[in-house]
């Protein structure tokens, strides 16, 4: 048997692939029953919040610019939550000004914003969760129980300043303190990262994810300096199109939490201007939602500005489709390590599509290397068979050819100008072209790990 | 109450968590994604479990729909091609080439398309369960299932027996 003609054989091929599925684990019953009902303790938390949220919108326009703001919880890997039972706010304040008694008691007594007109958390019921002056920025976590609920509020201002005039940085949030707090404050530059786990946890982040010269990428994270469960840094990877950065926080052997950390609002997305981006000579504009999409890919998972990466196109077209033909492009871009990202795809009004992926090491003039393409489009309502076709780019000769499954032969004349060749046949996996010493491989991916924060949100 | 549905759940968890996983699998192709689809999944069935009276195909299709909506949330690392390039490959009958090559061909179908193959032909779903599975119509399972059989052929040219497979 060498393929799925027989239905038997196809199954039994699936059935041996999920073969390769992950092994269970004997806490997944416990894992969803305690994340299922911390989600409920949540809302109901979120519920009695609401109202001092409302309050302080009314009351004090900062905070009412902010609430629009809530800070978004990044994906979280919560097949790693911890299985004890923490308290990450429990116990005295932590933070470099946690000795500064007259600094907690004013915190201690600031009033909170009312709830209702009139509830405020009682002075006894408030706390000093963590304080400290990072970088040029103070920053307060307060806490207190009101109606039996957890809540949070942070507060930040000038390093030194004075309780009563550092202004709310977030609205009045309940919390579940079961699982650790963090907060990436984006309003400044570089933004300002705390985190809060349990005493005996260490905290580790991940900036960003890197490329290195050989174009592999990597996410490491390196320890903070954790005291008592409380860590801070300065993050210098935020763009307007995401966090790139990730906390770790490990207790004992056991890594806990894995997460982007919870942010204030993003600064506006920058457009860029397709018709800033080169191409070549003849060639139409790329299209806009495919370099788009290039764009937020580079630029979210490693705090690149968009703008360093030289992004150029080294082609830029149409591809045929089901419907017709569709605007596309061969894009490229640089890193600072000199890996070359070569993404080539598709794009119109509605979507976009990437026909390959790759990454060239440092020292590649992609103009010097051959780029084989291949895109299978259906038409646009999926009416009509989708089309198979072919792009080379950087051919020294005019023919491609290659071996197909059967062992047969073939070869197919190529454009004078790069075009891409309808096939009425699969595509290969590679080509040779004339003149050129090895296979080229057609439509290389990358499949790498470039977003990972975590397992993603729940 | 509480502690009864807990042990309910988690005996159902117990019993079928090797089997939910290995779909969740052949779905997403990733042992952190598969996991993490399971959770969720797993998640709204015991939010729901008083008025659950099928866990086993409630999850079942929890778990399906979820896949196909994470479409957009995905990095792009994740994301699946809106319209996948070839993968053509070379067929070999080693097993392990066979299966590394049915994953790498189902991932260039799209979500809805690789669910409507995986629950035909791993779960063996008639197409009228698979409709049931999927929230669509039998006709929609059909379609989307001819279509994933014709693009399996375009990685795999030997396999000509779609009808065969798909006769049910």
């Amino acid at each position: 048997m060498t393929g799925l003609e027989d239905p038997t054989d196809f199954r039994q091929l699936l059935s041996a692939a999920a073969d390769d599925a992950p092994a269970s684990s004997h806490f997944l019953a416990e894992d969803v029953i305690t994340a299922v009902r911390t989600r409920r303790r949540r809302q109901r938390i979120a519920g009695a919040a609401l109202a001092v949220v409302a309050a302080v919108a009314v009351g004090v326009p900062t905070v009412a610019r902010l609430t629009g703001d809530s800070p978004t919880p990044g994906p979280v890997d919560t097949s790693l939550v911890d299985r004890g039972a923490v308290d990450v706010l429990a116990g005295p304040t932590r933070g470099g000004l946690a000795t500064d008694t007259a600094l907690i008691q004013a915190l201690v007594d600031r009033p909170w914003p009312a709830a209702d007109g009139s509830q405020t958390p009682e002075v006894a019921e408030r706390a000093v969760a963590y304080v400290d002056d990072i970088g040029d920025r103070r920053v307060a976590a307060l806490t207190a129980y009101l109606n039996g609920q957890r809540l949070l509020w942070w507060l930040t201002g000038p390093a030194g300043a004075p309780a009563d005039q550092l202004q709310p940085a977030s609205p009045v949030t309940g919390v579940a303190p079961d699982q650790p707090i963090t907060r990436l404050d984006t309003s400044t530059t570089p933004a300002t990262l705390v985190v809060l786990a349990a005493p005996g946890d260490q905290v580790l982040l991940s900036p960003a994810v890197t490329v290195d010269a050989d174009g592999e990428l990597a996410r490491v994270y390196q320890p903070l300096a954790t005291s008592d469960g409380a860590a801070a840094a300065l993050v210098d990877t935020i763009t307007a199109y995401g966090v790139a950065a990730s906390v770790r926080v490990d207790r004992g052997p056991l890594t806990v939490w894995r997460a982007a950390p919870s942010t204030s609002t993003l600064p506006d997305p920058i457009s860029v201007d397709p018709a800033l981006v080169p191409v070549p000579a003849g060639d139409p504009e790329v299209p806009g939602a495919l370099l788009d999409r290039f764009r937020d890919d580079l630029a979210q998972a490693t705090g690149l500005d968009p703008d360093g990466l030289q992004i150029a196109a080294r082609w830029s077209g149409s591809v045929p489709s089901g419907d017709g033909e569709r605007p596309a492009a061969v894009l490229t871009a640089t890193y600072p390590s000199g890996a070359v990202a070569v993404a080539g795809g598709w794009g119109d009004e509605e979507s976009s599509g990437y026909c390959t992926f790759a990454f060239l090491p440092a020292g590649t003039d992609p103009a010097d290397v051959p780029i084989a393409m291949t895109c299978q489009l259906d038409a646009a309502d999926n009416t009509s068979p989708p089309v198979t076709s072919l792009l080379v780019l950087g051919a020294t000769e005019d023919e491609a050819s290659w071996t197909r499954a059967d062992g047969t032969a073939t070869t197919i004349q190529l454009p004078a100008r790069p075009d891409p060749v309808v096939l009425d046949e699969p595509a290969p996996g590679e080509i040779t072209l004339g003149g050129m010493a090895g296979p080229v491989p057609v439509s290389p991916f990358f499949a790498g790990d470039l977003g990972r924060y975590g397992n993603g949100p729940q | 109450m509480e502690r009864q549905v807990d042990g309910e759940f988690s005996q159902f968890v117990k019993d079928q968590q090797s089997a939910l996983l290995r779909t969740a699998y052949l779905l997403t192709g990733d042992h952190a994604a598969a996991e993490d689809l399971l959770q969720t999944a797993l998640m709204k069935t015991y939010a729901r479990w008083s008025s659950v009276t099928a866990p086993a195909a409630f999850t079942r299709r929890v778990l399906v729909t979820t896949y196909t909506s994470w479409l957009r949330r995905r990095s792009f690392t994740e994301r699946p091609v809106a319209d996948p390039p070839d993968v053509p490959s070379t067929w070999t009958d080693e097993p392990d080439d066979r299966k590394e090559e049915l994953m790498t061909a189902l991932a260039t179908l799209p979500p809805r398309m690789r669910a409507a193959v995986v629950l035909r032909f791993y779960e063996d779903l008639t197409e009228a369960d698979t409709a049931a599975v999927m929230g669509c119509s039998v006709g929609t399972v059909k379609t989307q299932t001819h279509r994933g059989l014709a693009r399996l052929r375009v990685t795999f040219p030997d396999f000509e027996g779609q009808d065969e497979v798909s006769g049910r």
